[in-house]
């Protein structure tokens, strides 16, 4: 997951440069689903997140020259703009805001359409730590969406979001102690329900 | 280890990322020690595991497929644009050679025949160019101004001369004759006469010199008569109409 600068992107952008549909499909399927991903978290709907990494892949096709290797990985790169655009976005939306009780305002597909084990209380868990990641501030949420969700270094979530990495440690630290404090009542309801050993 | 700095590390001690062994030792014995902070640490620690199972249960999702044809189908229409204006720079450049190389063509041309003083550079049919409107044929003669052309009838002036500046008449002869100044032309001074010379260009190569045409992307030929000096500098233009492809 973590990758450092490739040298093989100055090649595949030059390609880009001068039309080379095959050296676009490289790039775009390398990167596309850790940016959609990336989208899906941030907002919690595959719609948004399929007109944002549509968005990224476009800036990359028109600007390639917006790409500069010596500030970052070209991965940093189009996760910086999925970032930009997520966050315009949810500032149009007022997305997170706006959820209501069950989650996703109905706009989101099912996560889990079937479940051939039967384990609905692992989806149901799954589902509610997704929706308090969605209704953290979105400062927090795209920490844990970078670090935790993606499995980023701080060095890399620093590259794609413009701070200091103790700013990004800092704010991961923050959303896990929301996060711990919305997880808690489901926490301590588990532990009730669980089968006593003695 | 006191409990303020063990809340400090337990993010990064449930994460996995606290490097310094040591560190972590005694972070570990103060929460095995201390109930507080090991509820802290198994709540951080089954957090990274929910979080770790979400990262994990969405690993395989990604865009749909409609998404990669939409953008292969970008790549297609932009290496299409490009193409297109290399062509269109590379034939406008043409254009604008062959304009010059033709307004020199003429004006060697006429070097080579004799001209009678205050009377057309050359010998043929009447001057139809700078006729009728009283006192302007004159003026224009006066500023030894003198245009032909070869196809098509005007009748209205087209040019005066304001000492060595050349100026469209004003309208309704300008809309009469069609012309219309290039924008360096204007200021060009006209140490001699003009000839009218017939080309076909490209919209392009119009848009270059200045000229407005409602589609500079369009590949068609325009026919344009193309007043040039005798110095070889195009100065106005009169667009005839596209030729097609
Ligand atoms: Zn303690």
């Amino acid at each position: 997951m973590k990758r450092e600068l490739d040298p093989g992107d100055g090649d595949l952008l030059r390609g880009l440069r001068d039309g080379d549909e095959e050296c676009f499909l490289r790039i775009y399927r390398l990167h596309q689903g850790a940016v959609f991903r990336f989208a899906l978290h941030m907002m919690g709907n595959r719609s948004a997140a399929e007109d944002t990494t549509q968005e990224v892949f476009m800036e990359l096709i028109r600007n390639p020259a917006r790409y500069d290797p010596a500030r970052g990985s070209l991965r940093s790169f189009l996760f910086g703009v999925g970032r930009n655009c997520v966050m315009r976005m949810i500032e149009r939306e007022q997305r997170w805001s706006d959820l209501d009780d069950d989650g996703f305002n109905g706009s989101r597909e099912p996560r889990v359409a079937a479940d051939p084990a039967g384990d609905m209380e692992r989806s149901d868990r799954m589902e509610r730590v997704r929706k308090a990641v969605l209704t953290l501030p979105p400062v927090y949420r795209e920490a844990v969406a970078l670090c935790d969700l993606n499995e980023m270094s701080y060095a890399e979530a620093a590259e794609v979001l413009g701070c200091a990495v103790g700013t990004v440690r800092s704010r991961l630290h923050r959303a896990r102690s929301l996060l711990a404090e919305k997880l808690r009542p489901l926490r301590e309801c588990n532990s009730r329900s669980a089968p006593r050993e003695d | 280890m006191e409990c303020d700095f063990f809340s400090i590390l337990v993010c990064e001690l449930a994460r996995g990322q606290l490097a310094d062994a040591g560190l972590k030792r005694r972070a570990l014995e103060h929460a095995s020690q201390c109930s507080e902070c090991g509820r802290q640490l198994s709540e951080a620690q089954e957090l990274s595991a929910s979080l770790s199972e979400l990262g994990a249960a969405d690993s395989n999702e990604q865009a749909p497929a409609r998404v990669e044809a939409a953008l292969v189908g970008c790549v297609r229409e932009q290496r299409r644009a490009r193409r297109a204006q290399r062509r269109r720079v590379w034939l406008a450049a043409a254009a604008v050679v062959a304009i010059v190389a033709g307004g020199l063509a003429v004006r060697l041309f006429r070097q080579s025949l004799p001209v009678p003083h205050n009377s057309p550079a050359v010998a043929g049919p009447s001057i139809p160019a700078l006729t009728s409107r009283s006192g302007q044929v004159e003026e224009a003669q006066r500023a030894n101004l003198t245009v032909f052309q070869p196809r098509h009838r005007f009748a209205a002036p087209l040019f005066t001369k304001e000492g060595s500046k050349l100026r469209l008449a004003t309208a309704p002869a300008q809309q009469d004759s069609g012309f219309i100044l290039l924008p360096y032309g204007e200021d060009a001074p006209l140490p001699g006469g003009a000839q009218i010379v017939h080309v076909a260009v490209t919209p392009a190569a119009l848009a270059m010199m200045g000229v407005a045409v409602p589609d500079a992307a369009s590949e068609a030929y325009i026919e344009a008569d193309v007043v040039v000096g005798d110095d070889g500098m195009a100065r106005a233009i009169r667009l005839a109409g596209y030729s097609g492809q």
